[in-house]
């Protein structure tokens, strides 16, 4: 394995941070703007490029060979400014505790050192990544060295600096030569900028031989040219960097240091890096958790409160030590299709991603697809991108025609993040997915189900990858442009790298499940299967009455307009019943309510909890809470219904969420299901509106007492399993064995209190609680025997 | 109990029967009100997460009964512990019948499942 040397030009991006970010201050009010910035670039480019050896390097004070050579060199340079010159030793200190080696050599510059360690890391087989910001290094870039800039997120190989200064890299020194240093100090030849250099080392090919034909060079540059031959000999001298420093480390001595979390805590509360501190609380991996709850960090008094702390689970960091090489390319023409196809059908996985035209999973159409078989290698098919001057693509029936047999195999194996969508695309093609074997989204679900799933977070996270996001493709809000829009070689950076992502993340995220027997199960015995099983529900939909969702609305626009003349009455005034400022001023002022809770921003709170109060003290806030439940469920539902009716199909196609509850439980969107009242006439209504197709009928079937019923298992509780098992009145059951007393001899009272009690156990509240809120004496009514079932968590056993 | 709730801080996390994951982050830090609102929740938490592991196991049995016995039912919706089903009146009395066992054979727990179904011409007539 190729091993990477990171090397940071810690002195160019200390001016830059010191000039591009504002004057941020510590609590105390010194300057922090410098080492914000660094240390944020630092932490970065560490996750951005995972390597095995490092070093951050800084000028050293002092003069170099440089000045020795021309005293003239950086003269014209104004001292460091003095808020910036007392950030340096602090962020010295902090560069080192965040583990990265500090480099700084007396009487060269950093970029010399940066220069001198990248031949070395190449002569050791290493590779080498230079952060900086300073187009001098342009110069040191080779097939195994490349420079990143991360404050444009430019990185350029020998390809790019061609790109980008019209001359490769070996000839930089010749093209910083003629153009010269302004910011250094170092003249070039007059009237001379890129454009001319470069030209003129295309046509002579380099700086001596141009030296050597300068009569041949026409005009009044011709003339400069030559008036600077004296001179270019010693410019060359001092814009080339020294790659022979006599140091005394090797790359290999570079390797990472421990990150010193205590001196970072002090570091970060002495110049109030305040989000920094509270990530290092969250994660800090070496205080074991137990200790964080004993004792709390400096951090957690001062932090917003509840942060959560400690026990989170800490993903290990990236497995991919060098950075992989990526190779994506559009297919547009029959040979590279016939190339993939060929690919495809002989790889034993393939990761599949759908490009569309829109999000709605049932009326998206297909605008391209893309694929990926090896880690770093994958393909863009664009379709369908109409835009003036769009490269000819193959066309989208044929193709879909030859992929098709591929696709619908369930014996070739696919793998995507969130396959359901891409299900229905291609179902909208009339092409049904099959071989649906793994999906990214649902792995990280299981592995971390209170964690984000999207895939720009599990690049992060896992891959310590920067991907390039959509709006970052097709723009936000009002502006955002179709991806059939989108230019096809953009769209193919973009949609390739999803795919070679989601390979890695596959790749990454699976063997840490497999790790786990049982989270594997629940994957790939419960999330897989299930994932087709939800795309056709969704597909098929429900039936909808719209006529009856109609006229309810209109009935509930009636019972809003007999709660608001309620309302007006109670409040003694017409008032508008939407605005919280005059129901505020009706409340607290024409009232004289006393107000029961704040906004945050310090006015009296009309919020649902703070009504709930109020209501204790007059009628209005009910009537109130009651008419925005009314306008809740006209909004939502009666309102909106018919119009998500699908005009296709005539029915209303939910979209179900796998992977969102941290409950294990599925959610659903457009309509959300879940939230339709279970027991208020409203909520009837609307559940009367979703019907059966002629000659069908709706089957309902629900699961009873789920929860009373697991607790029962989980516990063991004799009487609990007893009770179930006679499929008896399980609370009755309950207040005959807390009270003592036969079945027969259980009151009403005794009942409603047992329900309380058996519902208290499910929703954890405590002991205390119970005795409390039931207004008994209650002797031990929870688990009582230890359990043994091997399916028990062990966390359950008392 | 109290001993879950040190397992579930230690861990942070609690597990379903079937071994899925609960993560409750908040159990070991934050205020004191947040702190007991997670131990609330490590005790509820596995109770909820299993009733959502065993009716995502009811609708694969589902679906693959109904697939395997070339019926022409479909389900169509997932709602709380619910399974919705748009059924051909052919079908009813097998459906009515025989979806009980499906989902309550989906797990051997030390008490029986029970599953309630209900039919009519719209959701709420048969819920």
């Amino acid at each position: 394995m190729t091993h990477t040397l990171l090397l940071v030009d810690g002195s160019s991006y200390l001016y830059r941070a010191f000039h591009a970010l504002p004057d941020l201050r510590s609590a105390e009010g010194f300057p922090t703007g410098a080492m914000h910035g660094v240390i944020a670039m630092l932490r970065k480019l560490r996750r951005d490029y995972p390597s095995a050896y490092a070093a951050c390097v800084f000028d050293a004070k002092g003069k170099t060979f440089r000045d020795d050579w021309y005293p003239e060199y950086k003269a014209h340079r104004p001292p460091m400014p003095e808020d910036l010159a007392k950030q340096i030793p602090p962020l010295h200190e902090a560069v080192r505790a965040l583990g990265w080696p500090l480099l700084m050599v007396d009487g060269v510059e950093a970029d010399d050192v940066i220069g001198t360690l990248t031949r070395q890391a190449e002569e050791a087989g290493m590779e080498a990544i230079v952060s900086t910001g300073d187009k001098d290094l342009a110069q040191l870039v080779t097939p195994r060295v490349r420079l990143v800039n991360t404050m444009t997120n430019e990185v350029l190989d020998e390809a790019g600096v061609l790109a980008k200064f019209g001359v490769p890299p070996g000839r930089i020194v010749d093209y910083l030569t003629l153009v010269g240093d302004t910011v250094d100090n170092v003249p070039g030849v007059d009237k001379v900028g890129p454009k001319t250099a470069a030209k003129w080392i295309e046509q002579f090919g380099s700086l001596d031989e141009l030296m050597a034909r300068a009569g041949e060079v026409k005009g009044a540059v011709g003339e400069n040219l030559r008036r600077a031959l004296d001179w270019l000999p010693t410019g060359r001298r001092l814009v080339t960097v020294k790659t022979d420093v006599a140091l005394d480390v090797h790359p290999n001595d570079l390797s990472w240091k421990m990150e010193d979390t205590a001196a970072l805590r002090e570091l970060f509360t002495q110049y109030s890096f305040r989000t920094w501190l509270k990530e290092l609380n969250l994660s800090s991996p070496t205080v074991p958790a137990s200790m964080e709850v004993e004792n709390p960090s400096p951090a957690s008094g001062g932090g917003g409160e509840g942060e959560p702390t400690g026990t989170e689970w800490v993903p290990p960091p990236p497995l991919t030590e060098t950075v992989v090489h990526r190779h994506y390319e559009a297919i547009l023409d029959e040979a590279a299709l016939n190339r993939w196809m060929d690919a495809l059908t002989h790889a034993d996985l393939v990761c599949l991603d759908t490009e569309t035209t829109s999000l709605d999973p049932m009326r998206a159409k297909l605008v391209g697809l893309s694929f990926s078989i090896e880690a770093g290698e994958a393909a863009y098919l664009p379709l369908a991108h109409h835009y003036a001057g769009a490269p000819d693509q193959l066309p989208l029936h044929d193709v879909l025609a030859r992929l098709k047999p591929w696709l619908e195999d369930p014996a070739r194996a696919k793998v995507g993040q969130n396959l359901k969508y891409d299900w229905h695309v291609l179902m909208n093609h009339g092409v049904d997915l099959r071989g649906i074997a793994h999906d990214t989204l649902l792995q990280s679900y299981v592995l971390e189900a209170h964690e984000r799933h999207d895939m720009d977070t599990l690049a992060a996270r896992h891959l310590g990858e920067t991907t390039i996001k959509y709006e970052e493709v097709c723009g936000k809000g009002a502006n955002q442009i179709g991806f059939d829009q989108v230019d096809v070689e953009r769209a193919t950076a973009y949609a390739a790298e999803d795919a070679d992502i989601t390979l890695r993340l596959h790749r990454a995220l699976h063997p840490a499940l497999v790790a786990t027997p049982r989270l594997e199960s629940v994957y790939r015995d419960m999330e897989m299967p299930l994932l087709p099983i939800l795309a056709r529900m969704e597909r098929t939909g429900v039936k909808l009455d719209a006529d009856l969702l109609r006229r309810h609305s209109g009935f509930l626009a009636g019972e809003m307009l007999e709660l608001e003349a309620r309302a007006h009455q109670a409040a003694g005034q017409p008032f508008n019943l939407n605005s919280p400022k005059q129901l505020g001023e009706i409340l607290f002022g024409q009232l004289g309510l006393k107000p029961r809770k704040k906004t945050p921003g310090g006015a009296p709170s009309t919020n649902e909890d703070a009504l709930q109060e109020l209501a204790l003290d007059h009628p209005l806030p009910k009537l109130i809470l009651d008419y925005r439940g009314l306008a809740k469920l006209k909004s939502t539902y009666t309102d909106k219904l018919p119009g998500m009716i699908n005009p296709t199909t005539g029915r209303v196609h939910t979209t179900y969420s796998q992977a969102v509850a941290v409950t294990g439980r599925l959610a659903s969107n457009d309509p959300n299901l879940q939230n339709i009242p279970v027991r208020t006439v409203e909520g009837r209504k609307i559940r009367e509106a979703f019907i059966a197709e002629p000659g069908c009928v709706i089957i309902s079937a629900d699961y009873s007492q789920i929860e009373l019923r697991i607790m029962a298992h989980l516990s063991g509780d004799a009487g609990l399993l007893k009770a179930f098992h006679e499929d008896a009145d399980i609370h009755r059951a309950t207040a005959a064995e807390v009270q003592g007393v036969a079945l027969e001899a259980v009151t009403p009272d005794m009942r409603r209190m047992a329900k309380a009690v058996n519902f208290g156990l499910i929703y954890g509240m405590s002991a205390f609680g119970l005795a409390t809120n039931s207004t008994w004496n209650v002797p031990s009514p929870g688990p009582t025997s230890t359990a043994t079932s091997p399916a028990i968590p062990a966390c359950w056993t008392t | 109990m109290n001993r879950t709730r040190e397992a579930a801080r230690s861990q942070g996390y609690v597990e379903t029967l079937f071994g899925r994951r609960l993560y409750l982050p908040e159990l070991s830090g934050g205020a004191p009100a947040r702190r007991q609102g997670a131990e609330r929740a490590a005790i509820n938490a596995p109770m909820q997460g299993t009733a959502a592991d065993l009716i995502k196991l009811a609708m694969i049995a589902v679906r693959g009964w109904l697939d395997g016995a070339g019926l022409k039912s479909r389900l169509i919706m997932q709602v709380h512990d619910e399974l919705v089903l748009e059924v051909p009146e052919s079908e009813l009395k097998r459906v009515r019948d025989e979806l009980p066992e499906k989902m309550c054979g989906v797990a051997a727990l030390r008490v029986p499942l029970k599953a309630e179904v209900g039919v009519g011409p719209n959701w709420e007539a048969a819920h």
